[in-house]
């Protein structure tokens, strides 16, 4: 799929959840640099408890996107980015393991019948959902 | 005073539904007309709470008895953390 349909599909399904009274009911703050997402989400009880979610959108939709947590300051992939309890146990591949991530699909749930990939289904809305919940009961 | 209504926004993964709603009428009742409403399937309603600022409704009260404010948004949120 040719760059210019990826970033069709990207800005589409973001500006969906852009748009969303969800994103303004759950604080999201959303920043693009090309075909990469950064999501700010705070935990609405415990505002004190920020992280940074960044959503990496190549080869999408054909593939879903990945999504990690990374440091607020300097967006690198580090362990104290992450809020307890959401990062899968897996060295080789961070990720989260919902419906809607890439590790999910691609590895921890590959071949699962019951959760295919569906980026109409799984949409990027649904997918922030899904993990900011799991950040919040994470941290509780 | 039984017809008082207030706006509110109701947020899914589906959809946005602004609307007046009866501020004498129970939570789940709302909940289910909104997810009808946005082409959700109402039998699955117990599968969703309500949520404000993060907190969890009471879904036998309602918006009046529960102090829900004019223009609040309202969440609908898997009652189960989906994490496979």
């Amino acid at each position: 799929m040719d760059i210019e349909t990826v970033r069709a599909k990207m800005l589409a399904q973001v500006e969906q959840a852009r748009a969303s009274a969800m994103a303004r009911a759950y604080g999201w703050a959303f920043e693009l640099e090309d075909l990469t997402l950064y999501v700010m989400m705070p935990h609405r009880r415990r505002p004190d408890h920020v992280f940074l979610l960044r959503v990496a959108f190549d080869d999408f939709p054909r593939r879903a996107p990945s999504y990690v947590f990374v440091d607020r300051a300097t967006k690198e992939l580090v362990p104290h980015a992450w809020p307890p309890n959401v990062k899968h146990d897996d060295a080789q591949l961070p990720g989260i393991c919902t419906p809607g991530t890439r590790g999910f699909h691609e590895k921890w749930h590959l071949n699962d019948a019951q959760h295919p990939w569906d980026p109409d289904l799984y949409t990027v809305l649904d997918t922030l959902q899904r993990i900011h919940a799991m950040m919040e009961k994470g941290i509780g | 005073m039984g017809d008082s209504r207030i706006k509110v926004t109701f947020s899914t993964t589906a959809g946005d539904l602004e609307n007046e709603f009866p501020v004498n009428q129970p939570l789940h009742s709302l909940k289910r007309e909104v997810m009808a409403r946005l082409k959700l399937d109402p039998s699955k309603a117990n599968d969703f709470v309500v949520v404000l600022d993060g907190n969890q409704l009471d879904e036998q009260k309602t918006l009046k008895e529960l102090g829900v404010p004019e223009n609040a948004i309202l969440v609908i949120e898997r009652r189960e953390l989906v994490k496979i």
